[in-house]
């Protein structure tokens, strides 16, 4: 056992066992466990717990809900019609489970540094290694796309503006927030998650009601046959539904989000479960619920694919400044995501950093517990996307988010094998039992991985 | 089978390619760090 410990013990705690008891004492009294027992007791003592539940739960439905809801689901619906809310459902699917493995592991052992740490200790010290920075790398990439995108919705209100001045302005805020206090992160991703959450539950009632009661002019069109009579639910074939799960997935991007605040959640025994739990709930209400209320106000065939389409049923309802509001929706979306990027790789870089797998310096926290360096660095990073608004065309950015997805699909991937890993370790007896179980494992876990 | 469909969007393609590099990267800054790491005997 010790021998297989020792292989797989982090580089940092291994270095720093060294320099206390030497490398014979660690071949034969430290176990694996006990190494990271450590890293999380060090972890409590350099962060802070202040993310409240209020802010873990609306941390959870934010990450659900991103900027390809309202405005990429235009480009969907053309493609797959009615059948969209299939893909949705079998994605969702596939992040129910890699949440409630991921909860099973976070209950286990709730550190910031969550599947970084995980793979580390399940799979394998490179495998750690890769997570992190993959991991890294997929928000700064995205904090990138999402200031552009902040500065380009701007413009609707603002066209003479230059796009790089609201994306500098937006990233040197959210940098502040994040330097000063995870708990200021956590209030202003909550009141970011709030207003997405109101447009999509605003469309959901203003559409029922349209729907049930015939009101305004689009009432009298308005039918939930509106998903079939149009070609069928398949109109363009099963295919077109399986060709749409790529964007599905990329709507999904962020849910795992929730596994970075594990660190610094208050009460994560309670906390963690009951928002990793309703994730199924908010996919079924805010992604299929929405579209079905979208396609049964408006046949998918009129759905344009460049334009948004909650502008669209908001515009045909009547309601005055569709477009406005649903910019400023998106504005915060984009803000939340590069919000949620700022934070998390602040916190990724820290633990690679715990794990000698990056420079010392971002293993360091400030006066206010906050991963200060690790934070400077990636937002420095993310600055360059406000540079490259100068030099680079559009079509740049849609290849570096499709680069970022393969982090995501390789974290997402990581987080079951990683369960997976921990299952064993539980029926080897080298690791705790956790009362909230991810349902159907080890067959789920292949399930996820196969779907890659 | 994700993997697979990226493949044949044009704008997602890109992906396929960059992912080996990346982590071809990774594997690289691994081994550095592994072997400037203090070793246990």
């Amino acid at each position: 056992l010790s021998a297989a410990c020792h292989s797989r013990a982090p580089t940092y705690a291994r270095a720093k066992l060294n320099a206390h008891f030497g490398p014979e004492e660690i071949m034969s009294n430290v176990d694996m466990n006990r190494l990271l027992d450590q890293e999380q007791a060090h972890e409590e003592k350099d962060l802070h717990r202040g993310l409240k539940e209020r802010h873990v739960q609306l941390i959870a439905i934010g990450g659900a809900i991103g900027v390809g809801l309202f405005l990429g689901s235009g480009r969907a619906i053309s493609r797959a019609g009615p059948g969209l809310m299939l893909s949705y459902a079998v994605g969702g699917l596939v992040i129910f489970f890699i949440m409630r493995a991921l909860g099973e592991l976070l209950l286990h052992r709730p550190v910031a540094g969550s599947f970084a740490t995980f793979a580390e200790e399940y799979v394998g010290p490179w495998f750690g290694f890769a997570t992190g920075w993959s991991y890294w790398f997929m928000w700064v990439v995205t904090g990138m796309a999402e200031i552009t995108a902040a500065g380009v919705y701007f413009h609707y209100w603002f066209p003479d503006l230059p796009q790089w001045i609201p994306a500098l302005g937006a990233l040197a805020i959210l940098y502040g927030v994040n330097l000063i206090a995870v708990g200021l992160f956590g209030e202003l991703e909550f009141w970011f998650a709030l207003v997405k959450v109101v447009a999509i539950v605003a469309l959901l009632v203003i559409g029922l009601v349209v729907i049930i009661f015939g009101v305004s002019e689009l009432g009298h069109t308005a039918s939930f046959s509106n998903l079939w009579s149009h070609g069928g639910f398949f109109p363009t074939g099963v295919l077109g539904v399986v060709l749409t799960l790529q964007i599905v997935m990329f709507a999904y991007q962020g849910v795992e989000l929730l596994g970075v605040t594990a660190g610094e959640a208050q009460n994560p025994d309670k906390t963690l479960p009951k928002a990793t739990n309703s994730v199924i709930y908010r996919i079924l209400v805010f992604y299929i619920g929405a579209l079905l209320v979208i396609m049964s106000l408006v046949p998918w065939n009129e759905v344009n694919p460049g334009e948004s389409p909650i502008v669209l049923v908001f515009d045909r309802i009547g309601i005055p400044y569709a477009a406005g509001i649903i910019n400023f929706v998106v504005i915060t979306a984009a803000a939340s995501s590069c919000n949620s990027g700022v934070f998390s790789t602040g916190r990724m870089l820290y633990t690679l950093a715990q794990f000698g797998q990056a420079p010392r310096a971002f293993g360091k926290v400030n006066a206010r517990h906050v991963p200060a360096m690790g934070i400077s660095f990636s937002a420095a990073i993310m600055l360059l996307g406000v540079v490259l608004n100068y030099f680079v065309p559009e079509r740049v950015f849609v290849y570096v988010t499709s680069v970022a997805l393969v982090g995501s699909l390789w974290t997402w991937a990581l987080i079951v094998i990683s369960h997976l890993g921990y299952r064993r370790a539980v029926a080897a007896g080298e690791a705790q039992p956790v009362a909230y179980r991810m349902p159907g494992s080890p067959y789920t876990n292949w399930f996820v991985v196969a779907s890659w | 089978m994700v993997a697979v469909f990226l493949g044949i969007d044009e704008g997602t393609r890109v992906a396929l390619y960059v992912a080996p590099v990346w982590f071809a990267i990774l594997g690289i800054s691994y081994r550095i760090i592994q072997t400037r790491a203090p070793q246990p005997a």
